[in-house]
């Protein structure tokens, strides 16, 4: 019987390893284990190399080779006999295989130092089964479970609802939690995140997540860091399988590196993102035309969870969901510039603010110091936020105000959790960071935003504003174009419904929020600005 | 000459990996099934089931060079052994519990990795041949820099 390699695609996934065997000119033979196999066509295999080792000498002198593959849930194995036929530096394949290698390297801190040298690829002389190699299975012990339906209707079917969403996504809160949740619940791709593109720092934001609680929102991520940050550098879908299998080997050179006296060219080890214990990860980069604007991630606990057709179809909705942002950004934007143009005076005070041109872009780093175990790089930790609390130098009276009376009768009859009846803010100018009830809460621009309103509803009552009015205010130091003020403001309110539900930011239609505050407040300001 | 302090490594549930090769040097791998060091490390014996070691008997019978290759899978820690084939002889009833304790150790060890026990107890074990071979040199071939080196060989000698 004719075996297709494209039948063997779980072999071809990383998640068991494969053996191969070399043999010199001196009749030496060699054999070692292989991280993976790559499928290049029906003829053809690629195989990394990393360290131009002896099975590599071995077939520049004699280009014959035997892999031995093995199914990585029923372990049954097959032999293919291959020839050498020529290393790629450079291309798609090498691209591929590069940027998959990048990202283990990335996050067990050995960027620069395990890297691919060359793809090599090898022609497929022969594929048999291994007969004989695994005992009679039990109909009992043996039995795979059922699998839940899928395949193209299906997932058809999901693309088609999921696109109906985003295009009616009146704004990109609802777009992007609308498209994740459709993910789990039409595709089941029950852990996933969309993380957004701050241009100004280089660092992308977790803006939207699904099957993480509601921990992860903030978490960023520096470009060129671990498999979110590779993906956004390369702006190349990666999809690991078996990513304990990877980052094993990653971790067995990482030793031997630092036995041989090397340490220092090591960095710490990144954490996953998401789930600590993720065996499959995919991520995509969010592209409007050579514009990134984000990152896609889908994981979970099973390695054999995603394939090729799940790259084919999530790239699909990756496009999607990438149109949807960049409309929406767009819409606000352009709705931005309305609200300028029917106030000219506003438009000159905003063009010709100083800080515009003098000042450099606020960046996008809203932080997250609470998020899921093992997930995306605390921003707080490079400004110094987490450390804040210690601070005690307080420079300014605290403001306190109550809430009204049916403000506060409002809150009883929510039917939730009574809200407390007090909470304290506290701004830190030095790393524009706010604290609520010494408990960190966000930073940078959605930080001095909020300080910004909160302040405004103390000094003046004030409980509606508008987008165009934050645009202009030269305290938040928003950069005049893709300023992002959308993204930042969901950031703020997912983390002041986490951390501080008695104040809330509503949507008051385009381009207009409101506050609504069920408790009595206290603002501070500590520490030099 | 195999060291002291890795026989207990090399009898563990390491994985075993045979390389061998044909006359016309068309190369053959095969998993091996337990090992005994002999002779205080200047032998070895490994065992092949017979079912899955066909082509690489053949390859022994004819020339007997063998590469055999410990590969511990919880951090990939690797040595491979180099040598030629003393004798192949059918593995004995005194042979057969140094299979099957190397069989339950490996599925220890595979389990630690995630790989449920009873997908490694489905391989095929028994009958198998002893594959006895004289340790010509010993590397190191766990990955990273440094994989190849000899451990006891003459310094000369690279592979892994």
């Amino acid at each position: 019987m004719t075996i297709n390699l494209k039948d063997l695609a779980p072999c071809f996934q990383g998640i068991a390893p494969s053996l191969i065997a070399t043999c010199g000119l001196d009749g030496e033979p060699n054999v070692t284990y292989l991280s993976q196999v790559y499928y290049v066509d029906e003829s053809h295999v690629a195989l990394s190399c990393q360290f131009f080792n002896k099975t590599r000498r071995n077939v520049d002198e004699n280009p014959y080779a035997t892999v031995v593959l093995y199914h990585p849930v029923t372990f049954e194995g097959w032999r293919l006999c291959l020839r050498f036929l020529r290393s790629e530096v450079e291309g798609p394949l090498f691209d591929t295989m590069a940027v998959r290698i990048q990202v283990i390297a990335s996050h067990t801190g050995m960027t620069g130092v395990f890297r691919l040298l060359s793809a090599d690829v090898y022609e497929v002389i022969s594929v048999e089964a291994l007969e004989g190699l695994l005992l009679p299975a039990d109909p009992v012990l043996d039995a795979q479970p059922n699998l839940l339906p899928s395949g193209p209707l299906t997932e058809i079917r999901g693309v088609q609802v999921i696109s109906e969403r985003i295009t009616r996504a009146q704004d990109l809160d609802f777009l992007l939690t609308d498209a994740l949740t459709a993910l789990d619940e039409l595709l089941g791709f029950s852990h996933s995140m969309v993380l957004l593109l701050d241009e100004c720092s280089d660092r992308l934001v977790a803006i939207a997540t699904r099957g993480y609680g509601s921990k992860g929102i903030g978490g960023e991520v520096p470009i060129g860091h671990g498999l979110i940050g590779t993906v956004a550098e390369h702006r190349r879908m990666v999809r690991v399988a078996g990513m304990r299998v990877e980052l094993r080997y990653g971790r067995a050179i990482r030793g031997r590196v630092e036995e041989c006296g090397e340490a220092d060219r090591l960095a710490p080890e990144i954490p996953l993102p998401g789930l600590p214990d993720a065996q499959a990860q995919l991520a995509l980069p969010l592209l409007a035309g050579e514009r990134l604007l984000g990152v896609l991630v889908v994981e979970s606990r099973d390695p054999l969870c995603f394939d090729e057709w799940d790259e084919a179809f999530l790239q699909i909705l990756g496009n999607q969901i990438a149109m949807g942002i960049d409309r929406m950004q767009s819409m606000d934007e352009d709705a931005g510039d309305l609200d300028a143009a029917s106030a000219p005076q506003a438009r000159t005070a905003r063009s010709g603010r100083p800080s515009s041109a003098a000042q450099p872009a606020e960046s996008f780093q809203p932080a997250a110091v609470d998020q899921p175990a093992g997930t995306l790089q605390p921003a707080g930790a490079a400004g110094g936020a987490a450390s804040a609390p210690g601070r005690s130098t307080a420079s300014a009276p605290g403001r306190s105000v109550a809430p009204s009376p049916e403000k506060a009768a409002r809150a009883r009859t929510k039917g939730r959790a009574r809200p407390l009846a007090h909470r304290s803010f506290v701004y830190y100018p030095g790393d524009e960071s706010i604290f609520v009830d010494d408990e960190y809460l966000i930073r940078n621009v959605p930080a001095k935003i909020l300080w910004r309103i909160l302040g405004q509803y103390q000094d003046e009552g004030r409980t509606d504003f508008s987008n165009r009015e934050l645009r202009l205010d030269p305290f938040l130091g928003l950069p005049p174009i893709r300023d992002n003020l959308e993204s930042r403001l969901i950031l703020l309110r997912k983390r002041l419904a986490e951390k501080c539900p008695e104040v809330r930011l509503v949507s008051r239609g385009r381009g207009r929020l409101g506050l609504e505050v069920e408790s009595s407040i206290e603002m501070l300001e500590r520490g030099s600005p | 000459m195999i060291p002291t302090d890795l026989h207990d490594y090399i009898e563990s549930g390491v994985s075993i990996l045979i390389g061998t090769r044909s006359d016309r040097l068309l190369p053959e791998c095969c998993r091996g099934l337990g090992a005994r060091v002999e002779n205080g490390g200047s032998e070895l014996t490994v065992f092949v089931p017979a079912a899955t070691a066909c082509h690489t008997l053949v390859n022994l019978r004819a020339n007997g060079r063998v590469a055999v290759c410990f590969a511990r899978a919880a951090d990939h820690r690797s040595v491979q052994v180099k040598g030629q084939v003393l004798a192949i002889e059918d593995a004995t009833d005194e042979d057969r519990p140094v299979v099957l304790r190397y069989r339950i150790a490996l599925a220890e060890a595979w389990g630690v990795i995630g790989i449920p026990p009873r997908i490694t107890l489905r391989m095929t074990h028994w009958p198998c041949q002893a594959i006895r071979l004289r340790v010509d040199a010993l590397f190191n071939q766990t990955p990273g820099p440094g994989a190849g080196a000899a451990l006891a060989a003459p310094a000369s000698s690279v592979s892994g």
